[in-house]
Order: C-alpha cells, then sequence, then structure tokens
C-alpha cells in the first residue's frame, strides 16, 4: 500500500527542488519499526498555559516545556508571572500589565520533514514556528535584560495571519503554511522560508504572508490529499467542504482554484466539523463531526464523494482522529469529549472509540472503545511504527486521583489495534519561570514528531 | 449587607480630642479590625443559612446551583470587607478581581437555575452543548 503512495509522491514531486524530493524519497512513516526512538518528542499544545509540553516518548516523561509566554521578560515584579508569592489564574494571567505573549494556543502540525512545528495562538490571532530539534522558537531574541530574574530570550511576535487562528497545515512540497482563519473566512497563506525571516524581525510584517483565500465561512482546517493536488476545507458554522485543486510551481509554491463545495449537511446538521486527516497511504479523509457524534470518511479522489459516515454514540463529541495500522489490522482511532465515570475504581475518564478500517467501506462501525485514561480527550498520534499512541486531554484531573490538579498525557501500546494497552498517565507539570511556576493547562492538539523523518504531511 | 448593618456604624463618628491622636489612631485601626472580624462572622454565618436554606429538590444540577450562589456570595462578601479593612495592595487586587469574577458566575448561576427551575430537562432538550457532557453511567 504505501509503495503505490510513494512512486506517487516521487513522480509529483520530482520537479519541485532537491531538498523536497529529499523528503518524498524517505521511507513511509507507517513502515518504520521498533516504536520510540531517541530524539523522538511528542508535543502538546496547551491552550490555558500559552505552552508547548514536549514528551520523551522513550521515556515517557516530560522533556522540556516551551513558552509562548511573555512572562518574566521584565524584571519588575508587576510584570513577572508570579508577583509578590501571588499566582495568577490561567485566564487572569495574559491580562497582567504589558503581556505580549501567546493567547490560547490551539492546533498544531509538523513539517514534511518533521524538522518544524507550526502552532496557532487563537486570541493572538498568530502562528509560531519551532525547531523540533533544538525546541527554540523561531524568531525569539536575546534579552537585554537577561538574568537570575529574567529569561535570557524575547518571545517573537509570530506571523500575525487574521483572527481565530484554529489549525494550520503544511502543503506536501513543505513550502507554505495554510492557516485555517476561522474568524475570517480565510485561508492564509503562509511562505515557510520568509516567515522565519519575519518571525526574527529580519523582514518586513506580512512580507510572508502570500495570499488569504476566501472560503466557506468558519474554516477549521485544511488537508491535503497524498499527491498534494486536492486541499480539503471544512467549518465549524457550515455544512459544507470546500475543496480546491492545487498546482505548484518548480519551487513547490502553490496555485489553487475551487473545485467543489460538498453539502454535508446529511451527517452534520449542525454543521460543527473541526477535523480532518487523511488515512495514510489511501483516499480517504476522515472528518469529525463534533456534535453530530459522528465521522465521515471523503473520498479524495476526483469524485470527492461523501463515502459513509460513522456513528460514535450519544454525546461522543469527537475530537481528532487517529490511524493505526500494523501486523494485528488496521483501525481508526476517535478521541471523545464526552467524559464518562465507569472507568475502572470509578475514575473519571474519556473514551476512545476503535473503528476497524479493514471492514467494507459503507460497512464500517466502532467496534469497541477503550478509556483514554484522562479527561476530554483532544489530541491523538501515533509513533512512525504504528505501536504506540498518546492521547492529549483538556481537563484537569479530578480531586483524588494519582494526578490530582495536573492536565495529563496518556501512553498506550497498541501493538495489537483492537486491544490498546494503557502504559502510563505523563502529568504535564510546570513550566519553570524565573518568578514561579507555570502549570500547564489544557492540551489540545497532540502530534509525534521524529526530527527528519517525513511526517503525516510529507 | 449594607452600610446600616455594620457594627458600630453609629459611632463612626465618634470623636476624640485632638490631642489624642496616637490613641485616637490605635482605637481606629482596632475599630476597624473588630469590624472586619465582626463582619466576617456575620457574614459567614448568613452565607451557611442561605446554603442550607432550600430542601433538597431531587435534582443535583438543581441543588448544586442553589447551593453554590450563597456560596459565591460569601467569597464576595469577604473579599468587599477586606477592601474595607485590608492594606496589602496585592491581596486588595485579588479581592478586587473576586467580586469580579464571582459576581458574574452568581448572574450566570441565577441565569441557569431559573431555567432548570422552569423545566429540569432543560439540559436534555437544549442544542446540544460541546462541553460539559457526561455518558449514561
Amino acid at each position: 500500500m504505501a509503495n503505490d503512495w510513494a512512486l506517487d509522491r516521487r513522480t509529483f514531486l520530482a520537479g519541485v527542488g532537491a531538498a523536497t524530493v529529499a523528503v518524498a524519497m524517505k521511507p513511509s512513516p507507517s513502515h518504520a519499526a521498533n516504536g520510540p526512538q531517541n530524539g523522538d518528542r511528542v508535543f502538546l499544545t496547551n491552550e490555558d498555559s500559552n505552552t508547548l509540553t514536549v514528551i520523551d516518548p522513550v521515556k515517557d516523561a516530560v522533556e522540556a516545556t516551551v513558552n509562548l509566554t511573555s512572562f518574566d521578560e521584565d524584571p519588575r515584579p508587576p510584570f513577572r508571572f508570579v508577583t509578590g508569592g501571588m499566582t495568577p489564574t490561567h485566564g487572569a494571567m495574559v491580562q497582567k500589565p504589558l503581556y505580549h505573549g501567546a493567547i490560547s494556543i490551539h492546533g498544531c502540525v509538523p513539517s514534511p520533514d518533521s524538522t518544524l512545528l507550526a502552532t496557532a495562538g487563537r486570541g493572538t490571532s498568530n502562528l509560531y514556528l519551532i525547531d523540533t530539534r533544538t525546541l527554540k522558537v523561531i524568531g525569539n531574541q536575546p534579552n537585554s535584560q537577561a538574568g537570575p530574574t529574567a529569561n535570557a530570550e524575547i518571545l517573537t511576535s509570530g506571523i500575525l495571519v487574521g483572527r481565530e487562528p484554529h489549525e494550520p497545515t503544511f502543503t506536501r512540497t513543505g513550502r507554505e503554511i495554510w492557516v485555517a482563519v476561522r474568524g475570517e473566512n480565510k485561508i492564509a497563506v503562509i511562505d515557510v522560508d520568509k516567515a522565519k525571516a519575519e518571525c526574527a524581525g529580519a523582514a518586513p510584517r506580512g512580507s510572508s504572508l502570500l495570499r488569504m483565500i476566501p472560503v466557506l465561512p468558519g474554516p477549521a482546517m485544511v488537508w491535503f490529499s497524498g499527491d498534494g493536488r486536492m486541499a480539503f476545507i471544512i467549518s465549524q458554522k457550515t455544512s459544507r467542504i470546500d475543496v480546491f485543486e492545487v498546482s505548484y510551481d518548480a519551487k513547490g509554491f502553490s496555485t489553487e482554484r475551487r473545485k467543489a463545495t460538498l453539502d454535508i449537511s446529511a451527517p452534520d446538521k449542525f454543521g460543527f466539523s473541526p477535523f480532518l486527516k487523511r488515512a495514510p497511504n489511501s483516499a480517504e479523509m476522515w472528518v469529525s463531526h463534533k456534535l453530530a457524534d459522528a465521522v465521515s470518511v471523503i473520498s479524495s479522489a476526483d469524485d470527492t464523494k461523501l463515502l459513509e459516515t460513522i456513528s460514535l454514540g450519544d454525546k461522543a463529541r469527537p475530537n481528532h482522529v487517529e490511524f493505526v495500522e500494523n501486523a494485528s489490522g488496521r483501525v481508526a482511532y476517535v478521541t471523545f469529549a464526552r467524559i464518562d465515570d465507569d472507568a475502572p475504581g470509578g475514575v473519571a475518564s474519556s473514551r476512545v472509540g476503535v473503528i476497524d478500517r479493514s471492514a467494507a467501506t459503507g460497512a464500517r462501525k466502532v467496534v469497541s472503545t477503550f478509556f483514554s485514561q484522562g479527561r476530554d480527550s483532544h489530541g491523538i498520534w501515533t509513533d512512525p511504527s504504528n505501536t504506540k499512541l498518546y492521547v492529549a486531554h483538556e481537563a484537569d484531573e479530578l480531586p483524588g486521583t494519582p494526578n490530582a490538579g495536573q492536565t495529563v498525557c496518556s501512553a498506550f501500546d497498541v501493538t495489537d489495534v483492537f486491544k490498546p494497552r494503557f502504559i502510563t498517565q505523563i502529568p504535564l507539570g510546570d513550566l519553570e519561570l524565573p518568578s514561579g511556576k507555570l502549570r500547564n493547562k489544557k492540551s489540545i492538539n497532540l502530534v509525534y514528531v521524529r526530527p527528519g523523518a517525513p511526517s503525516a504531511t510529507a | 449587607m449594607n452600610e446600616r448593618d455594620l457594627p458600630g456604624a453609629a459611632d463612626s463618628s465618634h470623636g476624640h480630642g485632638p490631642h489624642d491622636h496616637g490613641a485616637h489612631t490605635g482605637e481606629a485601626k482596632l475599630d476597624s479590625y473588630q469590624r472586619f472580624t465582626s463582619e466576617m462572622h456575620s457574614s459567614m454565618k448568613t452565607m451557611m443559612e442561605d446554603m442550607h436554606r432550600d430542601p433538597p429538590s431531587g435534582d443535583a444540577d438543581i441543588d448544586f446551583l442553589a447551593m453554590m450562589i450563597p456560596h459565591h456570595w460569601g467569597a464576595v462578601e469577604m473579599a468587599r470587607l477586606v477592601l474595607a479593612a485590608g492594606k496589602d495592595p496585592l491581596t486588595r487586587a485579588l479581592a478586587e478581581a473576586m467580586i469580579a469574577d464571582q459576581n458574574g458566575e452568581i448572574a450566570g448561576m441565577r441565569g441557569r437555575l431559573a431555567t432548570l427551575r422552569r423545566d429540569s430537562s432543560a439540559a436534555e432538550t437544549d442544542y446540544p452543548q460541546l462541553d460539559g457532557n457526561r455518558g449514561p453511567s
């Protein structure tokens, strides 16, 4: 299965530049072996703390926290995170005077070669780029006030893309980031190389914004077909999907033309579809309908038709979808936001739905669920060997539980895709600032990254 | 609780001679602190009585809201009193934020309580809710 895809990719990318071709020629991500490797990283976006948690999947422990706040750049007490012993609430912290850091970090995605992570600030209307090897925020500047009570760097403003950016994604050439700007009914198309310079202040503001593409109301996310020649754009304001044909110049920069607008009012009468992802090595786009408690599969072949809709059960409130395939089978996992009370020990936990992808199209269904071992499960991603799975959670653990008061990430062994085995719950802990600890809180998206290897956007 | 309810309010104009300024300041401090502790005690008593005023309704959501509204009122009252008696700027700023936040939450809870008391199945029949959902167990 992967071979067909790889050949298509090589043919398509033959003319777009050596660096990009080098990425495309690497093995399919689903065929790597041996589980997590040293250097792999799991990134979680924490919306309330405006931080990124970085987990080492070999140790299943927090390796670092990337700071996207501006606290403690200024050593004067009123402008630090903790002032006079007082820690602000997460909701109030971004209101402190002179705060210029991120607000509501939400979506994220790795570049095709897994060397960059792009993440969107819903409240700050911007995009940040992070080097996945060094964990440096691209464009941060040295802090002239650095010292024992002040951070070494000043946070970049990133790239301003428009109101309420939700999820970014890279074109499969890696040259551009397409950002779903939910509040403006547009897709912001960003030149990646120019964005790096703009983040650092070395290029004029706005110089990396190639264009704004008018799309349907409330665009939530874009994902590209396997050959990169079609872009699917879902919405959280209307029961439609925009489909664009995309062509690329010799350098890998895109031009788009609207191909179709699909009516999905039957599977999603509420018009609230926040997430989509292509199943690897396939022509299937999976879309979550959060209020309709279902996922739909759309053909990313030329016909772009609705293949099927799979019901997830009452109030499941699906968030993200991930695909795992190994010798034991082929499944799609869907995280539920709904929190149940019947996990072992009476502990509150969300569930993850398991859909057997090997069943005939139109006959696929949820064959089982397992507890996500956390509350309000959201982001989900597997490792390149498709034997390990990570799940992010929005809600903190309740009092009386082992990680009470913490936001947690759960790790599972999915060697048997139908019987995920819970490994551990990883509390996300704190960002250590000079003035005190900022607790990492409310994880949204989660991505597994092997720096330098092809990602799901390759 | 309004101004006329404050213990000692009727004596607030009680004067001292111009030559016993130190005694005046010390007594004023003591009066202020005594007023604070007395009012705190009174407010907490009122809060507890109000929290238990309604008998159990048979609906956990309604009981929660009915009890949490006076609980928040108690927090707002404590914050108001420390604004009157306290001096630490950071504590006073925290109290200001609590008054703003919890008054807002009280308004939200009153609105939801009125809705649920009109129709306790409102949560089931409304447009689907994005958050706060639980399974059937």
